[in-house]
């Protein structure tokens, strides 16, 4: 007899319980011309999905990631409910439908060991905030949608969170006691009707929250336009492509973002006494080419694709005055690399890049290695 | 805040109310079926005979074989079933003792003609969250031909599709399935 522990045969029982997971461990050795740059080694993600069926239409997903090894967080955690055919509703710590990355980020589904750049400093790869909203597909007409309503991201707690290079990836609130004077909303439409072809346009809108609300007496009109002009208006769309034909792929992403009241927002100081100089405009796009050249040979299962991407952001497009637009802000990223595929569930991953910043001559060199699981 | 509430409880039953039979088994008779077979066999009048399941057929309520006749003549056969898809990294449970509860699967149908070769793969009801891509009739195109006989392999004979490997995997495996098993029936001369 096979001894089974509970989780086993629980899993052969009735196979509500669903477990699951995806990591990647990362070498990332930079070159600079005339600095000492120490390589990192790193188990950048491993996250452990588990996920419940209580019936054919109600469902508990979740994810628990462990960071640098040490950092514990929730990537996911979302009930969900399906009404009928085309309406689902969901519930809980929900990813931002944002672009290709933030949605589907198992290393298995993107060349490169890092994320693409302009998904960690434009789009906030892995975004989640807590909310509710809904999703569902028309698949007469070839389209998946997604709509929700979520906490917004903080923007002020004491000192400015955003600034020129960072803009908003540190106002994330990740479901961690996050706080909110006013919703923020996201969407996405998908359309799939083309042969290979995947497209999609994402928005997301809403202001970020801040601090100076707190307490605040709803008569102290001084004081409330004081924290009125720490908040900012977030509006970004990001539209995105994929498309697969015979071991041949092509993708891209393309992301742009308004903020609105920047001026005021900028003389918020985030450490000592230099103003802030957070952009108005903000723009980053990638385009990526690969080929999976053991597709010709039928007996081998394994893939290898050697991949190029060409990535650009600006993250000061258009400044309010007296900001002046920072050109080492804007960055082109030029990656080659080659992605191993073992199998559908295990990737070893090099890339080389390049990064220049507008106001120099000489090109930052990385070199990368890391491999990915998902299962 | 109540009207609020009340406006979404409004919107919540007035969505339920085209809540359709998606629980349960597949639809074995979709409009779509009549459709495509109209067109792949040029024809109004035909008549589908299915399997009969008391044949001891495993998963019945999951699918069925059936044939499909033009007056006398057998012009081809068909099956039409659920496969069970996952999210991606959540394929852990044993998916053959799940599908009282599981929310994650995709219905569809295949056309074969009278040598057993695919004219037509349709999936008429996607209830999966992720890998719609596969629904696309354009990348369903690449079945068309697949007589049992010659490979089917992701990344080969069909496009992989990032993102989309389970339903990809899940649907490759039960045409596969499924044509060696509707040759097998025409093989024993079984009477469908």
């Amino acid at each position: 007899m096979v001894y089974k522990n509970s989780v086993e045969q629980m899993l052969e029982n009735d196979g509500k319980l669903q477990l699951g997971g995806y990591g990647e461990v990362h070498f990332n050795k930079p070159y600079f011309n005339d600095l000492y740059k120490a390589s990192q080694l790193d188990v950048h993600r491993l996250v452990l999905f588990y996920g419940y069926n209580f019936s054919q239409h109600t469902q508990f997903v979740s994810e628990i990631e462990f960071e640098y090894a040490k950092e514990l967080w929730i990537e996911q955690a979302f009930l969900q409910h399906r009404l009928n055919k085309y309406l689902n509703l969901r519930a809980g710590l929900l990813l931002i439908p944002m672009g290709i990355i933030n949605e589907t980020h198992e290393p298995v589904t993107f060349n490169g060991v890092e994320r693409p750049v302009i998904d960690n400093k434009i789009s906030l790869s892995t975004w989640r905030e807590i909310g509710t909203g809904f999703w569902g597909s028309f698949l007469p007409f070839k389209i998946k949608y997604q709509i929700y309503m979520t906490g917004g991201l903080n923007g002020y707690d004491g000192k400015a969170v955003f600034n020129g290079a960072n803009p908003l990836r540190d106002g994330r609130q990740k479901g961690s006691k996050a706080y909110t004077y006013s919703p923020a909303l996201s969407s996405r439409i998908e359309y799939f009707g083309f042969k290979n072809l995947h497209t999609g346009i994402s928005f997301y809108s809403g202001n970020s929250q801040s601090k100076l609300y707190s307490d605040l007496n709803k008569d102290s009109l001084r004081l409330k336009k004081t924290a009125d002009s720490s908040v900012i208006g977030i509006r970004m769309i990001g539209a995105d492509f994929r498309y697969f034909i015979k071991g041949f792929q092509l993708r891209g992403q393309f992301y742009f973002i308004n903020l609105s009241n920047t001026d005021q927002y900028n003389t918020f100081r985030q450490s000592g006494n230099t103003f802030n100089n957070l952009g108005k405009q903000i723009i980053g796009y990638y385009l990526e080419a690969g080929y999976n050249v053991l597709r010709p040979f039928p007996d081998i299962e394994y893939s290898l694709i050697p991949f190029f991407r060409y990535e650009f952001y600006n993250l000061h497009h258009q400044v309010e005055k007296p900001v002046v637009a920072d050109k080492s802000l804007m960055n082109t990223i030029l990656t080659a690399g080659i992605s191993f595929r073992l199998n559908d569930h295990a990737i070893i991953k090099s890339d080389f890049q390049w990064i220049k910043p507008a106001n120099v001559h000489f090109w930052q060199k990385y070199l990368n290695f890391g491999f990915g699981v998902t299962f | 805040m109540k009207s609020v509430l009340l406006k979404c409880l409004v919107l919540i039953l007035f969505f339920q109310s085209f809540a359709f039979t998606f629980n349960g088994p597949p639809d074995f008779h979709p409009r779509q079926l009549d459709r495509e077979i109209r067109k792949i066999y040029h024809t109004d009048h035909f008549q589908i005979a299915y399997y009969p399941s008391s044949e001891n057929q495993p998963d019945s309520n999951t699918g069925k074989y059936f044939s499909i006749y033009t007056g006398n003549t057998l012009a081809g056969y068909g099956y039409i079933g659920r496969v069970m898809s996952c999210r991606q990294g959540m394929c852990f449970s044993n998916l053959k003792n799940s599908k009282s509860s599981f929310a994650e699967y995709f219905d569809y149908f295949i056309l074969f003609d009278s040598t057993i070769s695919i004219q037509k793969v349709m999936v008429f009801n996607y209830m999966a969250s992720h890998g719609n891509e596969i629904t696309s009739n354009g990348w369903l195109k690449q079945f068309i031909g697949y007589n049992g006989n010659n490979s089917l392999i992701a990344g080969k004979d069909i496009d992989a599709i990032s993102g989309a490997t389970v339903s990809v995997h899940g649907l490759i495996n039960d045409v596969i399935i499924r044509t060696s098993a509707i040759k097998k029936l025409k093989s024993e001369k079984k009477n469908f």
